[in-house]
């Protein structure tokens, strides 16, 4: 009778350290993780010495240009939109940077003080990016500083 | 009495078992999302601001480069310079006619004409050397604003 019982006792385990464990991980990606990053698509950028640092502010207007296959289609916000040849790919990036612009006050010749970046892939032609240029010059819009992304040396 | 209630409060059990999977539905999400910090950085540059006819006399008084990229097959790094319409032989050259330009008029504005071909790389090497060569006003062409 005394074994039947030890043998139907319930073995609890203790969850206690996996808690702490999992906990811990859970801390550490969400200090490693940067939420600014989540709008830049995975591109290879040309290397530049004189690039300087990007504040990775929450917010800023960003605008990629993917490559190979996809070579000159635009995303934002993790969306891709298509080449700027096709009239839904402009009219998604005019409204893309008109709202965004009209969160901030222009300046007083009517520019707007906010800069956009682009991040093109390095063999993707620069033509795209002047298309981009070309719609920053719109009535409404007016953007005129542009960041060109680079790649930093990893020994800066 | 007394020992009974006793009896019933150690006999509850947590039951940790939502909590541990959504700890897990939690962790495997900042898996999932995670990026690292790249090193990557940015070339400042303007578009211009003028509208229709410039009619300042300051931009007469300041020295303009006019930088033409053109593609070239035929050069090892794929693309030719050309300053005021002077191809340059090589990127060296290139970048002494630029200090030159800055050893004479430190507020040289220098404008990037980008022809047809020229890959985004092609250009941000361009615009590095143009920066350090301390020319920090660069200007892309062909982008007017709007009237």
């Amino acid at each position: 009778m005394a074994r039947r019982r030890q043998e139907g006792t319930e073995t609890k385990m203790d969850m206690t350290p996996m808690i702490d464990v999992t906990f811990l991980m859970i801390i550490f990606f969400m200090i490693v993780s940067d939420m600014t990053q989540q709008d830049l698509a995975e591109l290879k950028l040309p290397m530049a010495e004189e690039a300087i640092d990007d504040e990775m502010k929450e917010g800023r207007m960003i605008v990629n240009i993917l490559g190979g296959d996809l070579a000159g289609v635009i995303e934002i916000k993790r969306q891709k939109y298509g080449t700027l040849d096709e009239p839904t790919a402009v009219q998604a990036l005019r409204d893309y940077l008109a709202l965004e612009v009209s969160k901030e006050d222009r300046e007083e010749d009517g520019t707007s003080p906010r800069p956009l970046l682009v991040r093109c892939d390095q063999y993707t032609e620069f033509k795209h990016v002047q298309k981009i240029m070309r719609i920053c010059g719109e009535a409404g819009i007016r953007i005129y500083k542009i960041e060109l992304a680079a790649s930093q040396n990893e020994q800066q | 009495m007394g020992r009974r209630k006793k009896a019933q409060i150690e006999d509850v059990d947590l039951d940790l078992t939502p909590m541990i999977d959504v700890t897990f539905l939690l962790l495997i999400f900042f898996i999932c999302t995670m990026k690292f910090k790249v090193l990557e950085g940015k070339l400042v540059t303007n578009l211009p601001k003028d509208v229709g006819v410039n009619s300042s006399p300051v931009d007469d008084i300041l020295e303009k480069v006019e930088i033409d990229i053109l593609v070239d097959k035929t050069r090892s790094e794929g693309f030719k310079i050309a300053i005021n319409s002077v191809v340059q032989p090589d990127i060296k050259t290139f970048r002494g006619r630029v200090d030159a330009f800055i050893r004479n008029d430190a507020e040289t504005r220098a404008t990037l004409y980008p022809r047809e071909g020229v890959n985004y790389e092609q250009v941000v090497k361009v615009v590095d050397q143009l920066l350090a060569a301390d020319l920090t006003d660069i200007t892309f062409a062909g982008v007017a604003f709007d009237k």
